[in-house]
């Protein structure tokens, strides 16, 4: 059989009839990407979450910590399970909204390889403590590159294909994939320039202020144009399908398009608000972030009308009630994220686990049940068959549902629960809970509501596995299909009254709507990141405040090697409570040599921002081993192997030498004498280990826990100069 | 208040020039869609999904 598109708008487009099929085969390999490498992303989310509530679970190896999991589980989630699932969707409507096959078979299979052999790599690099420390962006240099070819090559292949189509105008779906892919090369060239100094490890060229801008630039912007623009694009595309009727409001699309991409790429300094960041981009951060409550829920809005008058198949639909659920929780996460950005509420639940559950009320519900979605659509489709089980269906829609819901709830409660500790104070003006353990024990139950809640959104996950399995085996893959449109004449030999009007004109050429996507998030990128990175008097550099030596700068990328950032912030806000707890507020100056800067967004430790001297070397030493041989309640992984294994100091030089050539003032000779400098200080801290606490070690010296514990008593000495 | 907002904007002149440029493609934009010639082109466009796999 064969389908025919356009054919009867000769006049418009009178080009000859053209016959083609659609890559369907590539849409397949994703559907089984997203679907493997989302069990992936669950199951090591689970992991971290139990880690929480039994420290056990981190098995005393390096490579299962917490610190070190975390990222993988981010990374897999985002890059893994959602890119995926981006893909798939991508590939699938485009094809069929542009009217022709995608550019290139070989390009497609490109990207799909590439991107699957980066997420492996991802995936053995992250536990090995090859990271930089950038949430989302943790991945080194190598990696760095792979990305921006495959994504290249995405590119090109998209572009490829809307040069080729069939099909005049662009829908708005396709709209949203263009800010993707332009926006998201944007923001990883930008955030990922970096200096390598061996051949899996580098230094970023921002530091401290700048490093965190530019991060949060990213971070913030990799949630807006990789976990939302283009899952907006697949809901323009996939409700209107399922449901079979129109989206509710084309022209609220194209507003919502633009309002949207325009303020989101405003908002990420709102992670750093309360920080010493400067007070004015807080306060843009906030404002744009606030405005956003509008564009997204235009968006919701418009999802959900678009079944006016079919609201009884959500009755029967399991796909409609993913679709709508998903519609659904975006609408609510986009509420909790400006309410999140208003400095007052932030004060209270940045650090904690609010934001956790936040993120978690966007990923799991709305990337999570908008991909299952689609899914039960297209896998039927693409095996020409029927749905194995609609109640299956049913039931993984309710599991996914409650767990997210009680992920979200108890994760709430936990946090507001742990940020009205921190900061409650007596009638004498003293802190209400100055051991901070008594915040994280009271919250511990609520950890285990979590896991149940993960729990439950994984079992409806398998159950999907099961029911699509059965689905694929009862169907089978047969012949594309074949389908005629129109080839199109090029709008240069049209004038303007066959195309209807020059707006018309305008909309037909993709290359002018992506160049003006691209203005649109460059303004408020420039406006944000420039004055940060190019005024010095913004920045004020302090002459007295002396840079890492070359054993504390070893020990700062142990720091960032075990993920010590993920559950310690090194940023003291300047409220009441936080200067009772850590002292003086942080300051811009004292992060100026952060290469990269660590100030954190979670505080399931306490902050470090001042920890250098609160406690002696041998305090460190035995906690690092075994934490609860000092704090008996505390839920932080062992560390025994920093004990044993030795710094790697013959590249310490090296290290010092790019450092240098990013502006840190170290002299010629510093750097040449790096090592033997390192090791005289080693010498030191050893020499007390052994006097203070007896430690047995012959070659203390070369641990990296002296390593370590030289860059924790630093913090908050600024090199001797307080 | 107003005073101690301002002097942290230390490029104040760039901010304005944002928001100005936003508040001017933003009411360009609404003027530019709710055309009411446009809508038989809307309606169009908004079958495209539609259209048989």
């Amino acid at each position: 059989m064969i389908a025919e598109h356009n054919v009867t708008h000769a006049g418009s487009d009178p080009g000859e009839l053209e016959e083609f099929t659609y890559d369907d085969q590539i849409v397949r390999y994703f559907a089984y990407a997203t679907i493997g490498w989302g069990l992936i992303a669950f199951l090591v989310g689970l992991l971290i979450a139990l880690q929480l509530g039994l420290w056990q679970l981190n098995f005393g190896l390096p490579w299962l910590t917490f610190g070190r999991l975390r990222p993988l589980h981010t990374n897999a989630a985002i890059f893994a399970f959602a890119g995926n699932a981006i893909f798939m969707g991508v590939y699938h409507s485009s094809q069929r909204l542009l009217k022709t096959r995608m550019f290139s078979d070989v390009l497609s299979r490109m990207h799909f390889w590439g991107w699957q052999l980066i997420i492996v790599s991802a995936a053995i690099m992250l536990p090995l403590g090859i990271t930089q420390s950038k949430e989302y962006a943790e991945l080194e240099w190598p990696i760095d590159i792979a990305i921006t070819v495959v994504w290249v090559i995405f590119a090109v292949n998209f572009f490829g294909t809307i040069w080729k189509r069939r099909e005049r105008h662009i829908y708005v779906a396709i709209w949203f994939y263009i800010a993707t892919i332009v926006t998201v090369a944007v923001l990883h060239i930008v955030n990922s320039i970096e200096l390598p100094y061996s051949f899996l490890r580098s230094y970023p060229v921002y530091a401290g202020v700048q490093d965190g801008l530019v991060q949060w630039w990213y971070g913030h912007n990799a949630v807006a144009f990789f976990l939302t623009t283009p899952f907006l694009g697949l809901m323009y595309y996939y409700i209107p399908k399922a449901a079979n009727r129109p989206v509710y409001s084309y022209r609220l699309s194209i507003v919502h398009f633009w309002a949207l991409i325009f303020i989101y790429i405003w908002a990420g300094p709102h992670h750093l608000l309360n920080t010493a960041m400067p007070e004015w981009a807080q306060t843009l951060g906030m404002i744009f972030s606030l405005m956003l409550w509008a564009p997204s829920w235009g968006g919701m809005i418009n999802g959900l009308l678009t079944l006016r008058g079919a609201w009884q198949r959500l009755r029967t639909e399991p796909i409609i009630k993913f679709l709508v659920g998903a519609v659904t929780f975006y609408g609510m996460s986009t509420f909790e994220g400006p309410l999140l950005s208003i400095k007052a509420v932030n004060s209270l639940s940045h650090y904690t686990d609010w934001t956790i559950g936040h993120v978690h009320g966007g990923t799991l519900g709305w990337n999570g049940l908008l991909t299952f979605g689609i899914l039960y659509y297209l896998v039927p489709k693409l095996w020409n068959t029927e749905l194995y089980s609609k109640k299956l269906a049913n039931v993984h829609f309710w599991l996914g549902i409650t767990g997210t819901g009680v992920y979200m709830i108890s994760l709430w409660v936990a946090g507001i629960t742990q940020g009205l500790m921190w900061r409650g104070l007596t009638a004498e003006g003293k802190l209400m809970y100055p051991d901070f353990m008594e915040t994280v024990t009271r919250i511990i139950p609520l950890y285990w509501v979590r896991a149940l809640g993960g729990t439950m959104f994984i079992i409806g996950f398998c159950i999907m596995v099961y029911n699509l399995y059965k689905t694929m085996q009862s169907g089978r893959i047969s012949e594309p299909q074949k389908h005629k449109a129109r080839r199109l004449v090029s709008v240069t030999t049209l004038n303007a009254s066959e195309l209807g009007s020059k707006h018309r004109l305008l909309e037909g050429l993709p290359m002018v709507f992506t160049v003006l996507s691209v203005i649109a998030i460059l303004v408020g990128s420039v406006i944000e990141i420039i004055p940060a990175l190019v005024v010095q008097e913004f920045v004020p550099n302090d002459k007295k405040i002396k840079p890492y030596t070359a054993l504390e700068l070893a020990g700062r990328d142990i720091y960032v090697r075990e993920g010590c950032y993920t559950c310690h912030s090194q940023q003291i806000r300047p409220m009441v409570s936080e200067t009772l707890r850590y002292g003086k507020p942080s300051t811009i100056a004292e992060s100026q040599y952060d290469r990269p800067f660590q100030w954190g967004s979670k505080r399931t430790g306490p902050d470090l921002a001042r920890v250098g001297g609160k406690y002696p070397d041998m305090w460190h030493y035995r906690h690092m081993i075994n934490p609860r041989e000092i704090v008996p309640q505390s839920i932080m992984p062992n560390y025994p192997w920093l004990a044993t294994a030795n710094t790697d100091l013959d590249v310490i030089s090296r290290k010092l030498q790019v450092m240098q050539t990013l502006g840190v003032p170290y002299s010629n000779d510093e750097v040449k004498q790096a090592k033997a400098d390192a090791l005289r200080q080693a010498e030191k801290i050893a020499a007390g280990l052994r006097a203070e606490g007896g430690v047995n070690d012959a070659e203390l010296e070369q641990r990296e826990l002296v390593a370590l514990i030289a860059y924790l008593q630093r913090l908050g000495k600024n090199g001797g100069v307080e | 208040m107003k005073a101690e907002t301002l002097s942290y904007f230390h490029m104040p002149e760039l901010t304005l020039v944002g928001l100005g440029i936003f508040f001017t493609f933003f009411m360009l934009m609404l003027l530019w869609v709710f055309q009411h010639q446009r809508k038989p082109f809307y309606q169009r466009l908004e079958q495209l999904p539609l259209a048989d796999d």
